[in-house]
């Protein structure tokens, strides 16, 4: 097993591989492998998505994934 | 002259039986809607909560498997347990059965009838003659004509069987009417060797409308075992539907590497697009690719692939307390061959290959599943340290990311393996896989059933946790 953080500075959904599978800022549990990183509507964040390989991942160091509101890093 | 009419008349009736008699087809599906049909997501649960999630597995064994887990059922119905602040039986929070071969006959009665289940059952199913009434199909001479044609097979006469005297005609829109639990009857793909489930995303690709599908079919093809019945056939429509590929496949495709298991189901999800290739699909008994019927929950935990991934529940907080319950009615039966040294003969030996990869993959399942809970627990424990560490060392700090998600687990095997009595344990594990059993012994293992949960760590846990 995997962990994953997708860091945004508000909760939103996070999508994996089109999937509802959790919530940013939580440590999400992922299946090793490749991945693509989505958040929820509406779509006002940088980057579209995160197209990432999911491995070598523990609970104290999980793999980090930032998204930022359009416009603040853009 | 009416010597030779008769003879015509009876030719033209023969010829007509043969050339009428083939499989009830798989209905296609006019346009592929990834909200429809038999899924997890659309089954009603007014009352059952998913914070609280069982999981029943029922493995293959013919009537004694259906009987352990039907005794399971019964001990379910009678456990009263309060979650969130409602009194209600243990059988109530079922959200989910995935079956093989002799367990899927309770688990699809169940999802069929619901509380019937324990009024009809035993009629219907547990104290019948099935083998019985199978072999006298066999004697028909209709079905000797019937038997004849290439595209009708002795699985189509035991699915009719089924079907008339089980199962009521129901199908699979009938299944989804009723709600949960998720009922996951599982088969084998011959071709691929892979788990085949009747479900509405298994049958997506395919092109096919599941809701026109019996259930008795679908038990047929989960008990279908090999030799003692022909494989059952399944049309591929794949292409007429419009049919859009779930993004794991391709994101799957990519993981030879870094996932094999992965890029495994993802090479498999992909063999049924190709209808000119596979026009038809022949399925054999579940027990083949998984005679434990736990393969599909666990790698439900494992991966947020599948539609009903309980790892994306888990993540998304939904599950609070999971509760994976296994009846398994693996026997072991005493062997005479190791006491001469004269080589066991061909019946041993085709009994030795048929069963015993079946038991030892079973047997790696299961560990699977323990190996994966213990994994989540020490995921806790060592985040939990880690905290405690920083708390003391440096007061004013917080973690640097959050813990994994927090859930209660039971983990509760039921398996004669776990019946500590010398004596009671070698009397079950010698009963017959058949679908015939003496009423004493069907009534037998429904008791032991009931004796097995309460004697678990993980039952008494879970009765006291929801007390």
């Amino acid at each position: 097993m995997e962990y994953v953080v997708v860091k945004y500075p508000t909760e939103r959904d996070v999508y994996i591989d089109w999937k509802t599978a959790g919530k940013t800022n939580h440590s999400l549990m992922v299946e090793k492998g490749h991945h693509r990183f989505d958040l929820g509507r509406p779509a006002d964040y940088v980057p579209d998505s995160r197209h990432v390989v999911v491995e070598n991942t523990t609970e104290l160091t999980p793999l980090i994934l930032e998204f930022s509101p359009k416009g603040v890093n853009s | 002259m009416s010597r030779w009419y008769g003879i015509v008349l009876i030719s033209w009736v023969c010829a007509g039986l043969v050339g009428c008699a083939t499989y009830p087809q798989n209905p296609p599906l006019a346009k592929y809607e990834p909200g429809a049909g038999y899924r997890f997501n659309n089954l009603r649960s007014p009352n059952n909560s998913d914070r609280l999630f069982v999981i029943l597995s029922f493995s293959g064994g013919g009537t004694r498997a259906a009987a352990l887990s039907y005794g399971v059922m019964e001990k379910l119905r009678d456990t009263r347990i309060t979650w969130e602040g409602r009194t209600r039986r243990l059988l109530d929070e079922v959200d989910m059965i995935s079956s093989v071969s002799g367990g899927s006959f309770t688990a699809a009665y169940y999802g069929l009838f619901g509380d019937r289940l324990f009024d009809k059952f035993e009629k219907d199913f547990l104290y019948k003659n099935i083998q019985g009434e199978l072999v006298g199909l066999l004697w028909s001479p209709v079905n000797w004509f019937r038997l004849a044609s290439p595209s009708f097979g002795r699985i189509d006469l035991a699915s009719e069987l089924y079907d008339r005297e089980v199962f009521d005609g129901k199908t699979f829109a009938d299944l989804l009417r009723r709600g949960r639990p998720f009922v996951l009857l599982n088969a084998t793909d011959m071709s691929m060797g892979a788990q085949f489930t009747f479900e509405q995303e298994q049958f997506d690709p395919l092109c096919s409308d599941l809701g026109g599908v019996s259930v008795a079919r679908a038990v047929a093809a989960s008990s279908d075992f090999p030799v003692a019945f022909t494989p059952l056939t399944l049309n591929n429509y794949a292409g007429d539907c419009n049919f859009r590929e779930p993004a794991w496949v391709d994101q799957g495709m990519k993981d030879s590497q870094s996932n094999p298991e992965r890029y495994n189901r993802a090479r498999i999800a992909r063999s049924y697009l190709d209808s000119k290739e596979r026009p038809y699909l022949h399925l054999l008994d579940g027990g083949i690719s998984d005679n434990i019927g736990l393969r599909g929950p666990l790698e439900a935990l494992r991966s947020n692939d599948p539609d009903w991934s309980l790892l994306n529940k888990i993540n998304n907080g939904e599950i609070k307390k999971l509760v994976v319950i296994t009846v398994d009615a693996k026997t072991s039966p005493p062997v005479k061959f190791d006491e001469s040294s004269s080589p066991p003969d061909l019946k041993d030996v085709l009994e030795t290959i048929a069963t015993v990869p079946m038991q030892n993959y079973s047997f790696d399942t299961v560990e699977l599943l323990r190996e994966e809970f213990e994994r989540w627990a020490k995921a806790r424990q060592s985040y939990a340290g880690c905290e405690s560490i920083l708390h003391q060392k440096c007061p004013q700090q917080t973690m640097p990311f959050p813990p994994p998600p927090q859930l209660g687990l039971y983990r509760i095997d039921v398996g004669f393996d776990q019946i500590e009595d010398d004596q009671q344990r070698r009397y079950f594990q010698s009963m017959a896989t058949s679908f015939h059993l003496p009423k004493r012994q069907v009534d037998d293992l429904r008791r032991v059933a009931g004796q097995l949960l309460d004697q678990s760590a993980d039952f008494q846990q879970l009765t006291a946790d929801l007390r």
